[in-house]
């Protein structure tokens, strides 16, 4: 059914459909990895938790999406079987927030992004865009057809990124 | 009127919590309370029993059989189960109005608050911490406040904001210094006026600085743990974002191990889940 695929936490959709438009809400320390390829029409949206599978091995089996290692190749191959081509991929990340942590306790956000970067390096994927980091929350939407995506700041106004 | 005198009037003319919270509270206090007892002051309520009754033959706790009566459920669901079910019930009706001035939409305030419940319970499972009804309660309305607070930070949100933005001052920091009071000394003022023990009162009015409460520090630190966690892994983010302050020492406090972090952080995956599921039978 086209229209709006709200994906939650731990989760992750990809689309086709030119009708379509993933939105995942309320990012904090988790990440959105959103990925478009405009030639084939493929948007996805990949919203994860934290950084490493080795946490919890059965989590990641039966919910890939939860943690970076396991989430980041789930997506784009869900992605490549839609008709998605890794070079063309515009590639946005949003997310990892963290609170007023001196301690460094809370560096969920920052470790995410450090995974999250990591992988796409090795697999020499570029990063086009980024809205990371900072004590915010963060809502996020891709369209499919044109690749466009908003977000919001803390419940704020809506703005294109 | 000062701007205080006039927030602290409406959180004294909050309406009562219900006389049941307070009962079942009072009771399971006691390690030795009568199993009979809690059903018999649940009984009392023929919509509650209703309630938790649709709530055992629920999916949510995917028990085989049928249950029709208050003794059946508290034998399959056990103490935990049915106090929380009474608690929730009694408490989400004062969660369901819109949070504007927090930029929360109808239902949101509620689910970051039963996702901080669940979680704080989560975590004193963990470590065994005994109170896991006055836990419970704490977490559930640790943001209580926020109901008086919201228009008031609506109105002056610029002034906050600024604050925040500029100031490098934290989101309750800034509430306390527009004005007068923060959302945590509040809801501390709401608990008290509703008669909860003082250690709910503690854990509420203290969320955001549970170094500084004098007593109560554990069942402090569980529920500004469970907050902060909750938050960081977006259930509930609003107007304030993430800009809160983490205690210095929270996790000692909270007697909880540091490195055990991304394991609490896991469990909202499946929190998440379950508080939709609340919710939406709630409604």
């Amino acid at each position: 059914m086209a229209g709006r695929i709200a994906v939650g936490v731990g989760d992750l959709a990809v689309s086709k459909d030119k009708r379509d438009e993933i939105v995942t809400y309320s990012l904090g320390s988790c990440i959105a990895v959103i990925i478009h390829d405009a030639k084939a029409g493929v948007g996805g949206l990949l919203h994860l938790m934290l950084p490493t599978s080795t946490l919890n091995p059965q989590r990641a089996a039966s919910q890939p999406a939860v943690f970076a290692d396991t989430g980041l190749p789930r997506l784009f191959r869900s992605a490549y079987d839609l008709g998605a081509v890794k070079g063309r991929m515009k590639v946005v990340l949003v997310g990892g927030s963290q609170v007023l942590d001196e301690g460094g306790h809370f560096n969920i956000g920052k470790r995410n992004y450090a995974a999250v970067r990591k992988i796409l390096y090795r697999n020499n994927v570029l990063v086009d865009k980024e809205d990371v980091g900072g004590n915010v929350n963060r809502t996020v939407g891709l369209r499919v057809d044109t690749g466009e995506i908003w977000m919001k700041v803390n419940g704020g106004n809506l703005r294109k990124l | 009127m000062s701007l205080v005198k006039e927030i602290l009037a409406k959180a004294e003319n909050l309406p009562a919590i219900p006389a049941i919270v307070q009962q079942v509270l009072g009771l399971v206090q006691d390690p030795d309370f009568e199993f009979s007892r809690l059903i018999d002051t649940v009984k009392m309520d023929p919509g509650i029993t209703a309630h938790v009754l649709r709530m055992a033959n629920s999916p949510f706790y995917g028990l085989r059989q049928k249950i029709s009566s208050l003794d059946q459920a508290l034998a399959l669901l056990g103490t935990r189960n049915l106090v929380e079910i009474v608690l929730s019930a009694q408490v989400v009706k004062f969660y369901q109005v819109d949070q504007d001035g927090y930029r929360l939409a109808r239902g949101d305030l509620w689910r970051h608050c039963m996702a901080t419940a669940l979680l704080a319970n989560k975590i004193g499972a963990m470590i065994k911490f005994g109170e896991t009804a006055t836990l419970f309660t704490a977490a559930l309305l640790h943001d209580v406040g926020k109901l008086i607070l919201s228009q008031y930070v609506g109105g002056r949100y610029e002034a906050i904001e600024k604050l925040v933005e500029q100031g490098g001052k934290s989101f309750v920091e800034a509430e306390r210094e527009v004005l007068g009071v923060d959302h945590a000394l509040l809801g501390g003022v709401v608990a008290r006026h509703w008669n909860f023990p003082e250690s709910i009162v503690t854990a509420i009015a203290f969320h955001h600085m549970p170094e500084r409460s004098s007593k109560h520090k554990q069942m402090t630190g569980l529920v500004a743990l469970a907050n902060i966690l909750a938050l960081s892994m977006g259930m509930g983010g609003g107007a304030d974002g993430l800009a809160l302050p983490l205690s210095a020492g929270l996790f000692e406090l909270a007697g909880v191990k540091a490195r055990e972090i991304d394991k609490l952080a896991l469990e909202i995956k499946d929190i998440n889940d379950q508080a939709d599921e609340l919710l939406s039978m709630a409604n």
